[in-house]
């Protein structure tokens, strides 16, 4: 007989061989427990591990007797597995309690410790670490949806080996290697510059003759392009597409560990792509108009849904649409605003969208910076029609109204170092968070210089006082982490609020640190990596809080496009997970994933000197 | 009652000196057996037994790692019947175990523990019919009807639902493999462990 209601097909008893399944599903056993019996006594070797079929289980910290929600460490309900550790471990930390009357399978210690012992795999998978784990999930991902575009390789699908020619060669002697070659550019070799190359494409040629009066014996190295664009060989196909729909070119070079391997060509990324990725970015770039690009904003969340479906990476849709949104946003700056104002001014993103973590595009923050001496009586009108317009093409107005269309938020270079200032020394919760999302801010148009002044002035007044961090990271520990999937009724209903519990946490500790730590960057992963690289958190931490924050967001762009639905109507958007719609693995995962957060705050707590 | 401790009595008297002796021997252990029989039939006396599924208690938990499972071969009723019903031929059920090999296994697994089912006179019944034709003797094990005990524990009147399903249910036990001999007997056994704690 089958070992009854239970799915041996999930991770991890999928990791075992068939031989290994039979000998499980032989040694369970069924136990019942009534509410509030003690299936682990905190202490003791337990007797096995547990897989609930009916009812629910609550984890207590062992070291105390009190039985309320500040000692609960974790609930478990129906598919769930507990107990491993301490199995594992040979002795229980905490408290494993029914909660309401439970019926579980168990699975022996000794038989455990046998599969743990003979399947690396399967060990692995309780040794885990979140970051294993997830990959864990991934694997078995991919397995079901077979291989994916996305997860296609610039170094192995569409890398030429790049034409190369030294940098004393004449136009005419160019030309001709390039049409027996049948490429479309060459990499320019500088004699006595080993490694160093240059860029040279057909239209630089066909500008520099028609256009510049250089003649076909000139040599080419006047008017080679030396800022070279590269993406790693290893990266994603779609990755190398974003760089070139960020930078608006045609191709870029191919590096494996910085030695250049070769060229990447548009037209050979798009014909090896069918998605509308790049034909919305096209359509982006080409547009004319206000209605041009409701027609291209239009296929975002298409687009979105398309990829999640096929198993796109997340990190890889925030970049993607990031890219992209961004370039929406500056497009309908461009056709706001007079040439004039655009010059004068620089157009900054806030917040998540700053950071390049929204991908579904829930909200809007932005500001914009103005030169000192600049007169501009149209301002209220033009910015008031620039977020009419951004809200026509679907995102959402602010409900903080942090916009350009609220005057607070359009400043004088100067008046903004003073505001900033204001801000740093008033230390209440609304001017802290202010901050935060300024300190996230992306310029996505305008004069890049008028920016970098604000940046600056930014890091100065906020590193002022070491006191200074404390209170900006304070807001963390506001919210309790949900580490408790299944409350009481109403919550259960509910769901998780993972924005308020887990990402707003773990992105504004994350902010407060690399503010400590001098790392300057704008974007939540950078900022860990940065860290890690500067010592500021340790490297299994960051490697773990990655993890969190990717599981956290594909979380909450599943619920969000679930909730989206076929409409567009982002105003009735939450951020609630609902464990009922997670499967045991991904419950796993989310509650895994919880602890890192909790982990993180209460490490957070004592290294920033937080007084709670 | 006393037919039957007599009955046991000339029978122990017939054993002694087999291997089934301790069959016949007092239990004073606290595991039950919980058994299911699935059969071709409602009648004990002329239905054949299909599969015979047992699983142990001990100490309130249900050992499902320690369990009986066995089918039999296919019965010359089971043929005629069921491929004419079901369209199950006989090859189908060849993986059974013979009827010499099962019912010694069974035996061994019991021992002298007290029996546990629903409607369990008619598992006995249909047993002992078996094991009176290869071993001359009859099931000397104590009973326990979970339709009594149930009856008993909640209190209920004679005229109550007395269904499995309904004792199931009531006492929110979840379905696991119903309608499978050892699907049924570790439901059973489920139940008389919530009610035992009643």
């Amino acid at each position: 007989m089958d070992t009854p209601a239970l799915d041996l097909s999930v991770p991890p008893f999928d990791l075992l061989s068939p031989e290994q399944i039979k000998r499980l599903s032989a040694g369970l056993h069924l136990e019942y427990f009534e509410a509030g019996q003690v299936i682990i006594r905190a202490g003791d070797a337990p007797e096995g591990l547990y897989i609930i079929l009916k009812g629910k289980v609550e984890e207590y910290d062992g070291n105390s007797v009190q039985r309320d929600s500040l000692h609960l460490v974790g609930q478990f309900s129906e598919g769930d597995l507990f107990g491993s550790l301490p199995v594992l471990k040979g002795e229980a930390r905490d408290q494993y309690v029914a909660f309401e009357e439970s019926i579980c399978q168990c699975l022996p210690a000794h038989l455990f410790l046998d599969l743990v012992h003979e399947n690396p795999e399967f060990r692995h998978y309780f040794h885990k670490g979140l970051a294993s784990m997830s990959k864990q999930h991934l694997r078995a991902q991919n397995r079901r949806e077979g291989d994916d575009f996305s997860l296609v390789r610039v170094g192995e699908s569409v890398t030429r080996k790049g034409l190369v020619v030294s940098a004393d060669t004449s136009i005419r002697d160019t030309v001709k290697k390039m049409r027996a070659a049948h490429i479309d550019s060459a990499l320019v070799d500088f004699p006595g510059e080993a490694g160093s190359y240059g860029l040279v494409t057909g239209t630089d040629l066909l500008n520099a003759t028609a256009l510049d009066g250089h003649g076909p014996d000139d040599p080419i190295a006047a008017f080679t392009g030396r800022n070279l664009i590269s993406v790693d060989s290893e990266a994603f196909l779609f990755e190398a597409l974003t760089v070139m729909a960020r930078y608006h070119i045609k191709r870029v070079v191919v590096k494996k560990e910085s030695a250049i391997v070769g060229v990447a060509e548009l037209a050979d990324v798009l014909g090896f792509l069918s998605s509308r990725s790049h034909s919305v970015g096209v359509a982006i770039e080409k547009a004319r108009s206000i209605d041009d690009l409701m027609d291209a904003a239009a296929h975002l969340n298409p687009l979105v849904r398309n990829l999640v479906d096929k198993g796109t990476r997340i990190r890889f849709l925030m970049d993607l649409l990031t890219a992209l949104n961004h370039r929406l946003v500056a497009k309908v700056w461009e056709l706001s605003v007079s040439p004039d104002v655009r010059e004068n001014t620089a157009l900054v993103v806030l917040g998540s969208e700053g950071r390049g973590e929204q991908i579904v595009r829930t909200d809007q923050d932005n500001c914009l910076i103005v030169r000192d001496d600049f007169v501009w009586p149209t301002q209220q009108a033009d910015c008031q029609r620039f977020i009419d317009r951004l809200v026509q093409l679907g995102f959402p107005p602010c409900p903080g109204n942090i916009m350009v269309s609220n005057p607070a938020w359009v400043q004088r270079e100067s008046e903004w170092v003073e505001t900033i200032d204001r801000w740093v020394s008033g230390l209440d919760e609304s001017t802290l968070m202010n901050l935060a999302i300024v300190l996230d801010g992306h310029r996505v148009a305008g004069d890049a210089k008028l920016f970098d002044r604000m940046g600056r002035a930014l890091l100065k007044a906020m590193t002022a006082s070491d006191i200074f961090v404390s209170h900006f990271a304070a807001p963390c520990m506001h919210f309790a982490v949900p580490l408790t999937l299944f409350g009481n009724v109403k919550k259960e209903q509910q769901g998780v609020d993972i924005k308020k519990g887990a990402i707003f946490p773990l992105v504004h500790g994350i902010r407060a640190l690399a503010l400590k730590n001098g790392v300057r960057q704008n974007n939540t992963f950078k900022r860990i990596q940065g860290l890690v690289r500067c010592g500021g958190i340790h490297e299994k931490m960051g490697r773990n809080l990655e993890s969190a924050l990717v599981l956290f967001s594909d979380y909450r762009l599943r619920s969000h496009l679930r909730q989206l639905g076929a409409s567009t109507d982002v105003d009735k958007v939450n951020n609630f997970i609902e464990p009922k719609r997670l499967n045991r693995l991904e419950r796993d995962l989310l509650r895994e994933a919880l602890h890192v957060v909790k982990e993180f705050k209460d490490w957070l707590e004592g290294e920033l000197h937080i007084r709670g | 009652m006393v037919a039957k401790t007599l009955k046991t009595m000339g029978t122990r008297f017939k054993v002694q000196g087999t291997p089934w002796e301790p069959l016949f021997m007092p239990y004073h252990g606290d595991e039950v057996i919980s058994i299911d029989c699935e059969t071709t039939g409602l009648n004990p006396l002329t239905d054949d037994l299909l599969t015979l599924a047992a699983v142990k208690i001990r100490n309130g938990k249900i050992m499902t790692s320690e369990k009986l499972d066995i089918r039999l071969p296919a019965s010359p009723k089971q043929a005629a019947d069921s491929i004419r019903i079901h369209q199950i031929r006989k090859v189908d059920l060849q993986d059974g175990v013979g009827l010499d090999q099962a019912l010694p296994r069974f035996l061994d697994f019991i021992g002298n523990r007290p029996l546990l089912g629903y409607y369990i006179n008619f598992d006995v019944t249909l047993l002992n019919r078996y094991i009176r034709a290869a071993f001359g003797f009859e099931l000397p094990n104590p009973t326990i009807e979970l339709a009594d005990v149930f009856a008993t524990k909640t209190r209920a009147d004679e005229t109550a639902d007395r269904r499995l399903e309904r004792i199931l249910g009531d006492l929110g036990v979840p379905l696991m493999g119903r309608h499978t001999a050892i699907g049924d007997a570790t439901m059973v056994a489920m139940a008389y462990v919530k009610l035992m704690r009643l």
